[in-house]
């Protein structure tokens, strides 16, 4: 034990010795490579300060304004980006060092955002729920200018893997917003045209011939919105314990247009009460069984009908606080922020 | 080589349990001297060349064989005579019976015939058909001719009789020299090793015979062919795996996971999906499935694992646990047909339907534990690990590990004659160059006193081996390695022998690819397999004949170019032996042990490794204990006083990597494979010797 603790103080006081060294640094303003070796040589031993972060920062700052030419800020960041893999490895989940990667990325020239590509999705076989790396794997994606269909393939593919998974099903929501929106754009342009149809066919053309060039992959790719719902069903008969699908699941149907809505809640109500009949003591499922009864309560005029629903669904709360009595309170809580419809 | 004069024990044949026993007391410190009476390793489990597979079927093993027996006779008589003298010594015959073919020496009761090698015939490779086309031909036809009358003449020896000549000629020399110098055998060994050699140097200067499938291309490509006898199951966690791995003999046997364990379910060969995520990914299960069969392994792991919270579903499971299994199966979890034969066939691999019937909730849940947490271990889709190179790297791993320790090893040697003393204590033994070696204790298989009626045959093992020119499924790479579980006959016809065999009607096929490094390219070995009651009269013949007409073409002329077509194929048959379980006393000499041989019917050699522990116990009482180390590593000590190489202990600290793969997070393992798991990377595990 002593020993240990020998051991620890020492490399506290190290720590620390180097820290007023780097920190003298910077006060004086000195903004030398000598001193960014300092500061890199300290994060080795705790990526996880801001401090010595903002300092590389500055250095390189002042580095680009004596304006040394390309190569040599290739290659000081390209040595920078093998201290932050170092530095990953010590501490994947560090917010300032992806911050950092991020900022060097952007500012490093010809940058090889392939290579990255790359990385990201070898750090994402070592630990699946990183959502660091998925937040930075999202902006090297937005680089690249993949299409859609790659990155649905791409969560689909570690989904499957293992659906426990909050940040792959993010990272799918992303996805059909931003599939979303482009249709939402497209049928607005769809608009438009019609009533621009009246001019000249030539300026049509060349608008068509736009569109095709900017974006001509995701014109062929279409997102469905009933296999997804197959997708998670699939998962939550695998496991209905698993609260993320539930979580997506919810998502989902709050995203589902309103033209169909009131036919998708329906639907899956039907389906999870299939699911309740074999697992009755799902409590993701029950809770979600609320929150459809609530959508399709929003989506009914007949107070009857919705007096019902909330009849139902106040059911299965109690049913709910006696099944997992550990979380009454939360239950509770969850009744009286929804106090307009239970 | 070092004239041995006296042991601590001597072990006699060299399969799993005596070189698991070997490798244990000498790493406890005893002298072992370890002898066998084939010229190679692994006794019943032996993995052959084909040259070495096919000599086993040859005229001159057989006469050597008889010999052998012979001189026993000669043995017997001097014993009897002695006896009347009021012996000193006491000779037995040790029948060192191989397992492998027991017709050669068992009475004739038996109907099935003598190991047959039906038929040989070529078939050009495609591309290559060149100038000497036509004389291929004529040699095709004479195969052929061969071949009829090899079938004309299926209970006699039928093999090609022109291979047998050349066969003869090349034996005739060695059978010489054995004749002259019998007591230098093992000088003479080398001799003949070396001579081997040189004509399989010769060979290779040969051109490789351009047509695959002929007995000479076989024989060409001899080496290249891993035949095991007796194919064992390895789950990826089992005891024999922590041993293999702490006592680091991780460097003489590599090992690959099957490529699949399928079940031949309506006419379909299909895999059970088991880990969460293959279940999610399959499409050939239903939902409602999904749900039954995640819930029933989720339990099984769980109630194992003392992890089940709800108190009602462990109140039920309880209430099961002496009830039968498939019960449990079909109305617990409502298990339609499908998935009731795919856990009882592929998850507990259960041997028929008594099998079926007879189990307990309780070891079906045990068997359904071991399967999953097996398969969790490596990325992979099935929890079964094959051993590169064949199954006997385990008994050579383990020999080569005892010999580290100071073990001593004679092949191509046995016992004559067990000395006594006047209270029939063991003293020595005589060996086969007519030497005395002093030693208290000899361990044997039981089957070599089958004279004295100590080992009982348990179970009859039917076997078949085919050399085929594709895969069962050629579309699927990963299915190279693959284990394919026939639980019936599918017509109708054959129910009523079903019944009479006491429904014992399961096969087992092991197909076996070149990644797996037993096959050159693009031929295949498969092992089928099947385990029939000691008095049973089935023969492999007749067991396995309708699988090999329905998946395998035997003619060329078939028009079906799915099947895969056979090069080669035999049909032997083996025993499983126990011991009986009351052993008087008197009837064995004091010092002599016996133990069962290898058990096939108990996955990852369980039954050897109990055996080897109750053997070593009765040696060293020091081991008593539950959770005593049988496998110390004290190589240091060892070293030092062997002296041996620096280069040799270099090669033992060889770093060993075993790829771990992901857990996804449950719970069930050991904390320090926990934290692996958690952090989801490949880990180099590194075994460092103490």
């Amino acid at each position: 034990m002593n020993t240990k603790l020998e051991g620890d103080l020492k490399k506290i006081d190290n720590f620390l010795k180097q820290r007023d060294v780097v920190l003298q640094r910077r006060k004086e303003g000195d903004l030398s490579l000598d001193s960014l070796e300092l500061a890199q040589k300290i994060l080795l031993i705790n990526p996880d300060v801001a401090t010595f972060w903002a300092f590389i920062k500055e250095i390189y700052e002042h580095y680009e304004a004596t304006s040394p030419g390309m190569e040599k800020l290739i290659e000081i960041y390209k040595k920078d980006r093998a201290h932050v893999e170092k530095c990953m490895g010590i501490h994947p989940k560090s917010y300032y060092l992806w911050h950092h990667r991020r900022w060097t990325s952007e500012r490093t020239p010809q940058m090889d955002w392939k290579k990255e590509l790359k990385l990201c999705n070898y750090l994402l076989t070592l630990d699946k729920r990183n959502f660091h790396c998925w937040n930075y794997r999202r902006f090297v994606v937005s680089q690249l200018k993949l299409s859609l269909k790659e990155e649905l393939d791409f969560t689909t593919f570690k989904i499957e893997e293992n659906f426990s998974n909050y940040s792959a099903w993010h990272n799918r929501s992303t996805i059909v917003t931003t599939f979303k929106r482009g249709k939402e754009m497209e049928e607005k342009e769809k608009q438009q045209e019609k009533e621009e149809q009246k001019e000249e066919k030539k300026q049509e053309q060349v608008k068509e011939e736009k569109n095709k060039k900017t974006e001509p992959q995701e014109k062929e790719f279409t997102f469905k919105f009933q296999e997804e719902f197959e997708f998670v069903q699939n998962a939550l008969y695998v496991d209905p314990e698993d609260q993320s699908t539930w979580i997506y699941l919810q998502w989902l149907i709050s995203q589902s247009s309103n033209e169909g809505k009131l036919e998708r809640i329906n639907t899956t109500i039907q389906v999870v009460e299939e699911l309740l009949e074999i697992e009755p003591k799902s409590k993701w499922g029950n809770l979600t069984l609320v929150f459809l009864l609530r959508e399709k309560a929003n989506k009914v005029d007949d107070e009857e009908k919705q007096s019902n629903l909330r009849n139902h669904a106040k059911e299965i709360i109690n049913k709910l606080i006696k099944l997992d009595h550990r979380h009454t309170n939360f239950y509770n809580d969850f009744a009286n922020s929804n106090k307009s419809f239970l | 080589m070092e004239k041995i004069e006296d042991a601590d024990v001597i072990i006699l044949g060299t399969g799993i349990t005596p070189t698991l026993i070997s490798a244990s007391l000498s790493r406890l410190k005893k002298k072992v001297l370890h002898m066998d009476f084939k010229p190679y390793y692994g006794s019943e489990m032996s993995t052959l060349s084909f040259k070495e597979f096919y000599s086993l079927f040859d005229q001159k093993t057989k006469k050597t064989e008889e010999k052998e027996t012979e001189k026993e006779k000669e043995k017997k008589d001097e014993k009897q005579e002695k006896k009347e003298n009021e012996n000193v010594t006491f000779s037995d015959s040790i029948k060192p019976v191989p397992l492998i073919f027991e017709e050669s020496y068992t009475e004739s009761s038996l109907t099935f015939p003598k190991p047959e090698v039906r038929r040989f015939w070529m078939f050009p490779k495609k591309e290559e058909k060149k100038e000497k086309e036509e004389e291929k031909e004529k040699e095709e036809e004479k195969e052929k001719e061969e071949e009829k009358e090899n079938e004309n003449e299926k209970q006699e020896n039928n093999d090609n009789e022109k291979e047998k000549d050349e066969e003869k000629k090349e034996n005739e020399k060695e059978e010489e020299k054995e004749e002259k110098e019998e007591k230098q055998k093992e000088e003479e060994e080398e001799k003949i090793e070396e001579k081997e050699k040189d004509k399989e140097k010769e060979e290779k200067k040969k051109e490789v015979p351009e047509q695959i499938g002929s007995l000479e291309w076989l024989k060409c490509k001899s080496s290249r062919f891993m035949i095991d006898l007796q194919p064992h199951y390895i789950f990826a966690r089992s005891e024999i795996l922590k041993i293999v791995a702490t006592s680091n003999l991780t460097h003489y046997i590599d090992f690959q996971l099957l490529g699949s364990i399928q079940l031949l379910h309506e006419g379909k060969f299909q895999a059970l999906p088991c880990s969460r995520s293959e279940i999610f990914k399959t499409k050939s299960l239903e939902l409602i499935e999904k749900r039954f069969l995640m819930k029933f392994i989720t339990h099984c792991t769980k109630y194992s694992t003392n992890e089940i919270e709800d108190e009602e579903v462990l109140d039920e499971i309880k209430s099961w646990l002496e009830k039968p299994f498939t019960d449990f199966l079909t109305k617990y979890y409502k298990f339609n047909t499908k998935l009731h034969d795919f856990v009882f066939y592929t998850i507990v691999m259960a041997s028929g339907k008594g099998e079926i019937a007879t189990l307990k909730t309780k070891d079906g849940i045990k068997s359904v534990y071991k399967y999953i947490i097996s398969m969790n271990r490596f990325q992979g889709t099935t929890p079964i690990l094959w051993p590169q190179y064949g199954i006997s790297g385990f008994p050579q791993g383990f020999s080569r590990s005892s010999a580290i320790y100071g073990g001593t090893f004679m092949l191509n040697s046995f016992v004559q004659k067990l000395v006594l003393n006047g209270k029939n204590q063991i003293e020595g033994i005589i060996n086969s160059s007519n030497e005395k070696i002093k030693s208290p204790i000899v361990i044997s298989p039981v089957h070599y006193w089958d004279n004295l009626g100590q080992g009982v045959v348990k179970k009859r093992i039917l076997r078949s081996i085919l050399i085929t020119d594709r895969s069962l499924f050629p579309n699927e790479e990963n299915h190279d390695t693959s284990l394919v579980i026939i639980p019936s006959m599918d017509n109708s016809k054959e129910e009523k022998e079903e019944e009479k065999e006491n429904e014992e009607s399961v096969i087992q096929l092991l197909q076996l690819g070149p990644h797996s490094h037993a096959t050159p390219d693009n031929v295949y070995i498969i092992h089928l397999t099947c385990f029939v009651n000691k008095d049973s009269k089935t023969t492999p013949n007749e067991k396995f004949d309708w699988v090999i007409k329905k998946y395998f073409k035997r003619e060329k002329s078939e028009q079906n170019e799915e099947k895969p077509a056979i090069i080669f194929d035999c049909n032997f048959v083996q025993k499983i032996y126990e011991r009986k379980q009351q052993i008087s006393e008197d009837a064995l000499p004091k010092g002599l042990l016996l133990f069962n041989p290898s058990n096939p019917l108990q996955d990852s050699f369980q039954s050897s490794i109990d055996e080897t522990k109750r053997i070593v116990r009765l040696i060293c009482p020091e081991m008593i204990e539950e959770n005593s180390n049988f496998f110390p590593n004290i190589q240091q000590e060892v070293y030092s006083k062997k002296k041996e190489s620096k280069t040799e202990s270099k090669i033992e600290k060889k770093f060993v990597s075993l790829d771990i793969s992901i857990n996804e997070g449950k719970e069930t393992e050991e904390k320090k494979e926990e934290i692996e798991n958690q952090k989801n990377v490949k880990i180099e595990l590194k075994f460092i010797e103490n």
